[in-house]
């Protein structure tokens, strides 16, 4: 190992006067064998004192380098810093799904992304993180809008005033983000390239990042394959943006396991693409399984992606990553509620029933606005009401929201999975319509034969609609039986209680 | 499933009404029940038996909520009997009749798993419903699948579903309309897409705009460069025309300043001389000045002098022989020292002697003081005490009478409140049963005792009132049920069963006689006729008495119920009173001895109180006597010893000395002090107070006495001090003489001389040195004058040899000399040179400023490079060209002002660039308007795909229904219209759909919508009739309630339709409920009496309620 930029300043009495005559340039070159003994493993020399004659002036300068370089070394083997790991932080990325409504907290919602990019800084600002890690898509591929890099460099600046350092690759999404292409940020960032592996080495914390970005958007190629042999004496931590074995809701970029892994011989790995947070795997002494890590992305941007979202902070001390842990740094906090309505007899008994579960989610949000998608389930005599008109029962539990820790919360939207009160298996045996009804109904579901006339109406319902609207944009797809299952689901229980229940 | 026996235990008007329907359980089971009869919540109690009591019924306006209760007795199709009861709570609400909890699901189980609403859209149907399924009918327009759909569901009304929701689905979307809210969001959404597009910043015009701004800048730069240079060369140029006049200046006031005579010396040297001209022009003009004032003086000098001289000849005249040894030295002056001393030593012996004569004077009148003081001492003999008067003090310290008097106020204070307390308490406690001296000795009870028997008695006491009251109440019940019974009872005994069973055995018997005695057959013929008459009456009585007979077996339950209760109440009664009795005696034993005789828990508590502040003020008054009691005694303590010692005092007083004077007149009283206890108090009193007195006087003469004493001592000791005093200024006065004895001898005088007449001599000669000294300084003064002036001549002669370098034209002349034109020849070369200096200094100073100013301009530049520069300089060439400057200047100004503006512009754009530029908050704009968009699509897929699921539904049901029920229901339907139309068909609409249609008699067909309100509430009946048949095929039965569903129905059709009802119980148990008493005639005309079983609610004028029919289900 070769370690430059070590700060000491020698004075050389060339002629033996006994003051100083040169002052050697406050810089030397430190070689560390990590192969040999305690008393060797410290060399100095500087420039133009390779050579020169025993008891000269210049040999007692190389001798106090060497004690100088010997104290510093000792200083950096004790070292305790922080590294701060993130990933998709699809900045300017709008939140989708969630339906403007009378109530809804617009104006919390802004620019959440951005936000959550400050608090990612401030993070790194408040623990002193000495290297912040970016494992891809930093921008969503489409987007196009200049100033999104030029807030993202913004921020980055604040890191370079306070000597962080921040080593990014491209995911998916940046390789072919015009951003991406323009932007310049700072010396203190280094992007490792997209066409091979690459290191980037801070001698000053003894850590070394590997990693390679995303030329194109779908990689479906093992990168780690090249990824270069760890740093003697290092930390070695690679940088990659990949669905590792595959995820789901996630395409397969990049596919590796955790084998390969390991097999490169790094201390950690900072994983991107996946946006829920996963440890795939945990350190198992030297030699073994490295830390591996999934941080999830740094803000929700749609209901499926529920929970805390934020980075992870990796605490390092003599050379060894000593903790790992999640922070969670979004703004809004996406959750999908299933409220019971099995004991509410009226739209009244739901909505208070519905306030209860979200004041509990607010709490669980710390503070947080909260997108909340609820999900009115059981069987109830609620749910006549329910269904016939589900816009009043939805303005119903948007009105208890508002009502909620001062607005903190916005309905994405209400879902019904209510029953009529009555046993269907016993409604189905019926000889009548409605046994008919429900029987039909059933073998919808679970039969293709029987859905086939149905799907190919579904078909022709959907061919009427624009694409931006159209079944696959609604989560319908008419290969998928799940999706068309939902929906069949979803109209039997908008019109059986029409049917059976009350008038 | 069936319903045998309907108990109403505890429901709505009724108590144990019970309606059993087992008598003919294939019948059509009709209640009746006129208005307010009850048939209503009779209706009610069969869904709140099946499926709970609802929670807000209206039916437990006679019985409590809680008390309501519905008993039945339930038979599945196999014939097993289910026997619950039914409560109203909110769970485990399903009882049997012996209160055990029977599961909800043994019910539910009968029932086939429907709940309420399912039963009673399935199994009830009154007019309102059946005219709401004829409606339906109509609306739908006879379309078969959908009138069949209906009729299965108990008339839901599908095509009104299915229009309700093809009426939303138009309202959401059309794929060429504008107004659908999905049509409109789509637009609003196309339009938000292009605003985000059009607010995206693209990365090239930021770097365009980057790069512009540079290039500017960069221009502006070299602009900046060249008008700097521009500016440098006017500038040089402007210099050296502004230059010109002052080199010019300068050159003049060179050659002026050269022109100026020379200084005395050079430079500093010069300076240096003419300074000190001018000095020693003054000095000696200053020192000439003194010369002359000093020869103005010198004669009135010399004429005080001689004054002088004349006054020292007469000072020494007058001081004369006395003086002589004095005026025999040389200096007529006496140093001050020993004149000080001498004048000390007068002042000390003067001193001295007005002091020895002071003391004199104090020394005698202290004679007569002592004498004065002796002689008091001898009159004021001290009278010893000692015991006696520590004892006394000791009495006074005790301050044993003001207690005693204390004491006595104190006790009858206690005494008077004592009594009025005592006095209070007489009207309220038998105070003859109280010793009021022992009251202090008594324990009275503990204020919790007198609360438990305070609380057992008000417990007692409560339950006594409630039994009695109870047991009067049940007197009153018993009572009124007595006249109740009395009235059953009032036409005499009513019929019984057993006297039935008699009468029908004997009719029985009379019948068999019949058949075995033929010959006497007409005899048993009337008595068989007698019998079966009896019989029948009996029958008949029993039938009309039955209702009283009821009444009379339930008063005679309450009665007996009552009278039990009554007997109980009594026990009770009797149990609690002698419980409280003793209670009383209990508290009677301890109030008794307090005289709380009358008193009881209650009231004894503030007695009790007051009786235990008397207590305590008894203790107090006691404490008190018994302080008293302690001081007197202590009294005649203190008495006896001050009588013992005032004896032995009188004993040893001849022996105490001489000087005592006569034995005062009450010393008797101390004398006569008791000897004994047997003295009163008084006495002991007065003799005390008269101890007292004496003591008290005998120690102010004590007092007196040694004041004296230490008035004498003080005076002894001031004289001892004055004698002492005197001796030392005694020998302070022969010191002093000697010592000026002494000094006269040094002046050669004799101590004869007196001190008065020393000091005299003294100040005259003084004077006389004085005046010595002033003629001394005088002459002094005269010789010095005639000095100076010849100083001066040499220094001015001196003066102009140094300034001059020749001696003055007026001192050339020895002899001519004269001080007053040397001088002045000084002075007029002094006033010379100060001018040249002058001209030199003001033409210096102007080169200087001149200098400066050059060096100014100069920017730098040294000034001969200057003075060679602008004798280089062509002045007209140069304002040639700075005018040529000046408009480049210019140019370059607009210029560098227009690369000002595009830099700020482009600087401008490129910072609202870096700003948020608004499509972050466009594209939420528009993600929110996708969501809504997203959101009523779906909701437009689903109602398209559940009209499309229902169409289909309608359809098959249609398909596989259509032949059994539209068969039976062509059947019923002409019986339903009395034959008015002959049946049912299909036909089929411009559409080509199926649609009913009802055949007439000769071929001709009429549509739904032709038919009138009656015929089609028949249709729909006989549809509805149709659908049930084909749900009971092979399924098991339930119930049918109808409520006054023929209400809408003339009699004629109306029996047809209770006909086809009665049928309908070959399936299935009807229960027919109506209000109107024809039924009853219609339905045995329809069904004659084995097809039907009639139970009539009769009417009591209870209030009923007026709730709904199918009220929702218990939650």
């Amino acid at each position: 190992m070769v370690v430059s930029d070590v700060s000491v300043d020698v004075v050389v009495d060339v002629d033996g006067d006994g003051d100083g005559d040169v002052v050697v340039d406050g810089h030397c070159d430190v070689n560390v064998n990590a192969n040999a003994n305690d008393h060797d493993r410290v060399r100095a020399t500087t420039s133009g004192l390779r050579c020169c004659p025993a008891r000269s002036p210049w040999a007692k300068a190389r001798k106090r380098l060497r004690t100088r370089a010997g104290r510093w070394y000792a200083a950096l083997k004790k070292m305790r810093f922080t590294i701060v790991h993130a990933a998709d932080l699809h900045l300017d990325s709008p939140l989708v799904g969630l339906e403007r409504y009378d109530g809804a907290p617009v104006a919390e919602l802004r620019s959440a992304t951005r936000r959550a990019l400050e608090n990612l800084v401030q993070l790194c600002l408040s623990e002193g993180a000495k290297l912040l890690l970016l494992a891809g898509d930093l921008y969503d591929g489409d987007w196009k809008d200049y100033s999104t890099g030029l807030f993202f460099a913004a921020q980055m600046a604040r890191l370079r005033e306070s000597g962080t350092r921040v080593v990014w690759i491209r995911g998916n999404h940046d390789a072919q983000s015009k951003i991406t292409r323009h932007l310049t940020l700072g010396e203190h960032c280094v992007e490792l390239g997209t066409k091979r592996p690459e290191s980037c080495l801070i001698e000053s914390l003894q850590v070394a990042v590997h990693g390679q970005g995303f030329a194109t958007p779908a990689v479906t190629e093992d990168l780690t394959e090249r990824y270069p042999a760890p740093e003697a004496g290092a930390l070695n931590i690679g940088l990659l943006h990949s669905a590792l074995g595959g995820r789901n809701g996630h395409a397969n970029y990049a596919p590796c396991d955790v084998r390969a892994l390991t097999a490169r011989g790094y201390d950690y790995w900072a994983l991107g693409h996946v946006h829920q947070r996963e440890v795939v795997a945990r350190a198992a002494g030297a030699g073994g399984v490295p830390t591996v890590v999934f941080p999830g992305n740094l803000q929700a941007r749609h209901v499926r992606e529920g929970g805390a979202k934020g980075a992870t902070v990796l605490e390092v001390e003599d050379g060894a990553i000593v903790k790992v842990e999640h922070r969670a740094l979004d703004v809004v906090r996406f959750a999908q509620l299933r409220v019971d309505v099995g004991a509410a007899s009226s739209l009244f008994d739901v909505a208070e029933l519905t306030r209860g579960v979200l004041h509990e989610a607010l709490e669980q949000a710390d503070g947080r606005l909260l997108c909340a998608r609820v999900l009115l389930a059981g069987r109830s005599r609620a749910h006549a009401e329910l269904v016939r008109d589900p816009e009043r029962a939805k303005s119903e539990v948007k009105s208890r929201a508002s009502e909620l820790d001062l607005g903190n919360v916005w309905i994405e939207s209400v879902r019904f999975a209510t029953e009529l009160p009555v046993d269907l298996s016993e409604l189905a045996q019926r000889d009548d319509a409605a046994g008919q009804l429900v029987r039909s109904l059933r073998a919808l579901q679970s039969d293709p034969l029987a859905s086939a006339e149905l799907l190919a109406e579904l078909a022709r319902i959907g061919g009427g609609l624009p694409p931006e609207v159209g079944l696959l944009s609604l989560g319908i797809d008419l290969e998928d039986p799940e999706s068309t299952r939902e929906l069949i689901a979803d109209v039997g229980r908008m019109i059986l209680p029409r049917i059976v229940g009350e008038p | 499933m069936r319903i045998d026996k309907l108990t109403l235990a505890a429901y709505g008007p009724f108590t144990d009404r019970e309606l059993d329907f087992s008598g003919r359980p294939r019948a059509l089971q009709l209640v009746y029940g006129p208005n307010e009869a009850g048939k209503s919540s009779t209706l009610r109690a069969v869904l709140g038996l099946l499926y709970g009591i609802h929670a807000r019924t209206g039916d437990a306006h006679t019985h409590e909520h809680t008390k309501l209760r519905i008993a039945a007795t339930l038979v599945d199709e196999a014939g097993r009997t289910l026997r619950v009861v039914r409560r109203k709570g909110n769970k485990n609400t399903l009882e049997d009749p012996e209160g055990n909890l029977v599961a909800e699901s043994a019910l539910s189980g009968m029932l086939g798993g429907l709940n309420q609403d399912l039963f009673t859209q399935m199994f009830g149907l009154d007019h309102v419903r059946l005219r709401e399924g004829a409606e339906a009918l109509l609306r739908g327009g006879g379309q078969l699948g959908e009138v069949l759909f209906d009729a299965s569901l108990g008339g839901r009304g599908i095509h009104t579903l299915i229009e309700s929701l093809r009426a939303e689905a138009d309202g959401l979307y059309k794929q060429r309309g504008r107004t659908p809210e999905l049509n409109a969001a789509l637009e609003s959404l196309r339009e938000k897409k292009k605003l985000r597009a059009d607010a995206m910043l693209s990365p090239q015009a930021f770097v365009d705009q980057q790069e512009a701004l540079a290039a500017a800048i960069a221009e502006r730069a070299q602009a900046s460069e060249t008008r700097q240079q521009l500016a440098a060369e006017k500038s040089r140029l402007s210099r050296l025309l502004s230059l010109l006049p002052l080199i010019a200046r300068r050159d003049a006031l060179t050659v002026e300043l050269a022109k100026l005579p020379s200084p005395g010396g050079e430079g500093d040297t010069a300076a240096h001389d003419d300074a000190a001209l001018e000095e020693t022009t003054r000095e000696l003009n200053r020192r000439y000045g003194s010369v002359l004032a000093a020869e103005r003086e010198a004669p009135v000098r010399k004429a005080e002098l001689a004054a002088l001289e004349r006054d020292i000849v007469a000072l020494r005249g007058r001081l004369g022989s006395g003086a002589e040894g004095l005026l025999s030295l040389e200096t007529v002056e006496v140093d001050t020292a020993r004149r000080t001393r001498l004048r000390k030593l007068v002042e000390s012996e003067r001193n001295l002697l007005r002091e020895r004569a002071e003391l004199l004077r104090l020394d005698a009148a202290a004679d007569q003081e002592q004498e004065r003081l002796t002689a008091r001492l001898g009159e004021s003999a001290q009278r010893p005490h000692g015991a006696l008067g520590s004892l006394i003090a000791d009495i006074e310290a005790d301050d044993l009478l003001g207690k005693l008097a204390r004491a006595d106020v104190e006790l009858a204070k206690l005494e008077g409140q004592l009594a009025r307390r005592a006095a209070q308490l007489a009207g309220q406690v038998d105070l003859a049963q109280l010793d009021l001296a022992q009251l202090g000795y008594r324990a009275l009870p503990s204020d919790a005792t007198v609360s438990e028997y305070e609380a057992a008695c008000e417990q007692s006491t409560r339950e006594l009132l409630r039994l009695t009251h109870a047991h009067e109440q049940g007197s009153d019940e018993l009572a009124r049920l007595e006249r109740a019974r009395g009235e059953l009872l009032a036409f005499g005994e009513l019929a019984t069963r057993a006297e039935l069973a008699a009468a029908r055995a004997l009719r029985d018997g009379a019948f068999d006689a019949l058949f075995a005695t033929p010959s006497v057959l007409p005899a048993l013929l009337r008595a068989y006729s007698a019998a079966v008459q009896h019989a029948d009456e009996l029958a008949d009585r029993l039938t009309r008495e039955a209702q009283q007979a009821a009444e009379l077996r339930r008063v005679d339950q309450l009665l007996a119920q009552l009278r039990t209760t009554q007997a109980q109440l009594a026990q009770r009664l009797s149990s609690e009173q002698a419980g409280a009795r003793q209670t009383h005696e209990r508290f009677l034993a301890w109030a008794a001895p307090l005289g709380l005789c009358d008193a009881n828990p209650r009231t004894a508590r503030p007695l009790l109180a007051e009786l235990a502040a008397l207590r305590a003020q008894g203790v107090q008054r006691d404490e008190l006597a018994q302080q008293l009691r302690a001081l007197i005694e202590r009294a005649r303590e203190r008495a006896f010893q001050l009588c013992r010692h005032t004896r032995q005092r009188d004993e040893r007083a001849p022996a105490a000395g001489s000087v005592r004077s006569a034995p005062p007149a009450h010393a008797d009283a101390l004398r006569t002090l008791p000897q004994t206890a047997q003295v009163t108090r008084a006495e002991l009193e007065q003799q005390l107070r008269a101890a007292r007195e004496q003591v008290a006087r005998e120690l102010e003469r004590t007092r007196e006495h040694a004041a004296v004493q230490a008035q004498l001592d003080k005076l002894l000791a001031e004289r001892t001090t004055q004698r002492g005093r005197l001796s030392v200024v005694a020998r302070e006065l022969l010191h002093s003489h000697a010592a000026y004895v002494r000094e006269l001898a040094e002046f050669g005088l004799t101590g004869e001389l007196a001190p008065d007449e020393l000091l005299a001599c003294l100040d005259e000669l003084s004077q006389l040195g004085q005046r010595t000294r002033e003629l001394g300084t005088l002459r002094a003064r005269l010789a010095a004058a005639e000095v100076d002036r010849d100083a001066l001549q040499l220094s001015v002669r001196e003066a102009g040899q140094r300034f001059l370098g020749t001696p003055l034209a007026s001192s050339r002349d020895q002899q001519a000399f004269s001080l007053e034109a040397a001088l002045a020849d000084l002075s007029r070369v002094q006033r010379e040179r100060s001018e040249a200096k002058r001209d030199r200094v003001r033409l210096r100073a102007e080169l200087h400023k001149l200098d400066e100013q050059l060096t100014a301009l100069g920017d730098g530049v040294a000034l001969d490079e200057l003075r060679i520069a602008v004798r280089a300089f062509e002045p007209h060439q140069g304002r040639a060209r700075v005018e040529e400057i000046e408009s480049l200047l210019e140019e370059h100004t607009h210029k560098t002002s227009d690369l000002e503006q595009s830099i700020g512009r482009l600087s401008a754009g490129l910072d609202r660039l870096e700003q948020v530029s608004g499509a972050v908050e466009l594209a939420e704009d528009y993600e929110q308007e996708l969501s809504r968009a997203r959101a009523l699509s779906r909701r437009y897929v689903e109602l398209k795909l559940a009209l499309s699921l229902l169409s289909s539904e309608v359809e098959r049901y249609r398909a596989q229904h259509q032949q059994p029920v539209l068969k039976r229901a062509s059947e019923l339907f002409p019986r339903l219209t009395l034959n008015r139309y002959k049946g049912l068909s299909v036909e089929y609409d411009e559409q080509d759909e199926p649609v009913l249609s009802c055949l007439l008699h000769g071929g001709r067909s009429v549509r739904v919508g032709g038919l009138s309100d009656g015929t089609r509430d028949q249709l729909y009946l006989a549809l509805r009739v149709a659908s049930i048949e084909r749900y009971f095929e092979g399924r098991p039965p339930l119930p049918l309630i109808l409520d006054d569903a023929l209400v809408h129905f003339d009699d004629a059709r109306a029996g047809a339709a209770l006909e086809v009802l009665g049928e309908l119980t070959k399936h299935t148990q009807v229960l027919f409920f109506t209000h109107h008493a024809r039924m009853i005639d219609l339905a045995q005309r329809a069904l004659g009496d084995t097809r039907l079983q009639v139970h009539e609610l009769a009417s009591r004028g209870v209030p009923r309620s007026d709730g709904p029919l199918f009220e929702p289900v218990l939650s």
